[in-house]
């Protein structure tokens, strides 16, 4: 469990030595993608396949007040740390920290630069929920840059749910959030970058439609798979792409360039349409 | 967001898990009748043997419950977490003394392993092992023949040489398997943990198809004192989803033991969301245990629940 030097003493330095009469407690952990599991039970998967480099684990107590645990990912990039803070859904409050932040019964998650930062106390009461807060502002303070959300952003037509916006590379991460089939049919691998993300409600019995965007590393790649998905998952699609999937719930796609669009569960086809061409619309390579 | 992977009745299992009127103590198994002291209690039920019968089996489990084990604090009480274990293995075993009840489960010349779990927030409570290694001990085993561990099992000797396997671990929603339960806790058997991770951990039960633990094991404690009923993030662990529930459920048979702690996390979720929420990892792994590698019983239909103690609060 023991990073390169440089690496660890990068990532001390962002830790405070003692905040509100909290202080670390014994030595700090490090681990990489090969040894995420002994840090993280179950979840590890989640932040190998977002390029997680290095994190470093800390421990702080204080006599007669519950610890609290920290746990920095240097996830290598911005977007990388963006989509480890949006895996999971994201429907509390800002803490106004970093660059995006959520605080929730005495966890506090955010992301700024290419970190994404887990503190946690094992005891929310006034005291270990002002230390949390303070520790992460500690955090932000230290690093500098901000950081760049992805690209892909930039596709969403207006009224997508901040909460349920999620970020991936392969097939893995997707698979937490969509169901579509065990035979990868978007051809999603570690070259590719996506996002997920909902309409309307967020319960998915109520929502309106997901808006699904990937971005492969050619146009000839994103072109095979969306030949391919008339094939298969959009087999039976009319002249503007669409088909109904289910009882009516219509999906449908549109490729630009590189980026593959897609909406899932519109309530019509003209809603779907419409979704997709504003996304069309939007996407950097609909430009001249 | 809810998976939407549904393809095994997810929903069925948790509608029953989360529905069903408590069968009670009526039950009674082989389990349950006076065998001879030399011969430890094995678990009571197997589907694959019990497929060529009219009957399906049935299995025992407890539930105990101390209003007092933990403090305000949630600090454990060591005295009150001892009688519940003891008090847990005299019903279960139908022995009206600890000893001859811990009797029936160990051998003087058993070598065991007790494997608990040392997840950092909610771990095997150190004062639970430490009495459970008493018990063993004065159940004759001598102390260099019994060890504790988690992660390091494959490298213990007396995990090596284990004839008797005594699992503990504390209950909790879990990112991968949906739920973090007995029949998880011995993924540390396996060379290649990660390699159980497909389809949210379906196939879980078959690591107690693996030599260093096929048949051993004698007890399953799955630890609900501070159990974890949802979560989110890399630890899938936020204090304000856990509850002081003071319970322990205990039995021979794991699947038997997750069902019924299933069913108190779905309860539990069902109250604190105000509706049935969906386990966002289907923990189907359970159902699983029991349909294709026949290592117990899953049905709540099918498990006699024996409640002691504490019943405000018991949700079941």
């Amino acid at each position: 469990m023991v990073a390169p030097q440089n690496e660890a003493a990068g990532l001390v330095r962002l830790l405070p030595a003692e905040l509100q009469g909290y202080r670390a407690q014994g030595k700090d952990e490090f681990f990489n993608r090969d040894n995420l599991f002994s840090l993280i039970n179950g979840g590890a998967e989640v932040y190998r396949a977002l390029n997680v480099q290095t994190v470093i684990s800390r421990r702080y107590a204080q006599a007669a007040a519950p610890d609290i645990l920290v746990d920095l990912f240097d996830m290598g990039s911005s977007a990388d740390a963006f989509g480890a803070f949006h895996h999971d859904v994201r429907e509390a409050a800002g803490a106004q920290v970093g660059h995006e932040s959520e605080y929730q019964g005495g966890v506090l998650h955010f992301w700024k630069d290419r970190y994404f930062v887990s503190v946690v106390t094992l005891q929310e009461n006034e005291q270990s929920r002002k230390a949390v807060l303070g520790i992460g502002q500690a955090i932000d303070r230290v690093i500098a840059q901000k950081g760049k959300k992805p690209d892909l952003l930039a596709c969403l037509p207006a009224g997508w749910l901040q909460s349920h916006l999620h970020y991936f590379h392969g097939a893995t991460l997707l698979d937490r959030h969509l169901d579509l089939g065990d035979s990868n049919p978007l051809g999603l691998s570690n070259e590719t970058a996506g996002i997920l993300t909902r309409y309307g409600s967020s319960k998915p019995a109520e929502s309106e439609l997901s808006l699904l965007l990937v971005r492969y590393r050619s146009e000839l790649l994103a072109e095979k798979i969306y030949i391919g998905l008339g094939h298969g998952l959009l087999a039976g699609r009319d002249k503007d792409g669409m088909v109904e999937r289910g009882k009516s719930r219509w999906s449908g796609a549109k490729r630009l360039g590189r980026d593959l669009i897609l909406v899932l569960n519109a309530t019509s086809a003209p809603a779907g349409l419409i979704k997709l061409e504003q996304a069309k619309s939007l996407c950097p390579g609909a430009r001249p | 967001m809810s998976k939407k992977k549904e393809n095994f009745s997810r929903r069925d299992f948790l509608k029953n898990t989360a529905g069903l009127a408590v069968i009670g103590s009526a039950g009674v198994s082989s389990f349950c009748n006076k065998k001879s002291p030399s011969a430890p209690a094995t678990p009571m039920s197997s589907t694959k043997t019990a497929e060529t019968k009219a009957a399906k089996p049935r299995a025992k489990v407890v539930l105990i419950r101390d209003q007092k084990v933990l403090d305000a604090h949630r600090k454990v009480n060591p005295a009150q977490l001892e009688k519940m274990i003891d008090d847990a293995v005299m019903a279960l075993t139908g022995e009206p003394e600890a000893g001859a009840a811990w009797a029936r489960l160990i051998r003087p010349e058993d070598t065991v392993g007790i494997k608990t779990n040392v997840w950092r927030f909610i771990p095997t409570p150190t004062e639970l092992e430490q009495v459970v290694r008493q018990r063993v001990e004065a159940a004759g085993v001598a102390s260099e023949r019994i060890a504790i561990d988690d992660r390091g099992v494959l490298d213990n000797p007396v995990f090596q040489k284990a004839t008797a396997l005594i699992n503990m671990r504390g209950s909790r929603t879990h990112h991968w398997s949906g739920v973090g339960s007995c029949i998880k806790n011995y993924i540390m058997f396996s060379p290649e943990p990660a390699s159980w991770h497909e389809d949210s951990c379906a196939n879980l039960a078959g690591v107690w198809d693996l030599p260093l633990v096929k048949g051993k094991t004698r007890l399953n404690v799955l630890v609900m004192l501070t159990p974890l009923f949802h979560g989110k993030g890399p630890h899938h662990f936020q204090p304000s989803y856990t509850w002081a529930y003071n319970g322990l459920v205990v039995g021979q048979d794991p699947v038997a033991v997750d069902a019924t702690g299933l069913r108190i996390l779905a309860a539990k979720r069902h109250q604190h969301f105000g509706k049935d929420e969906p386990f966002h990892v289907s923990p189907k792994h359970i159902q699983v245990a029991e349909q294709k590698f026949g290592l117990g019983v899953a049905d709540p239909q099918r498990i006699d629940v024996i409640k002691l103690g504490w019943a405000e609060g018991a949700l079941i």
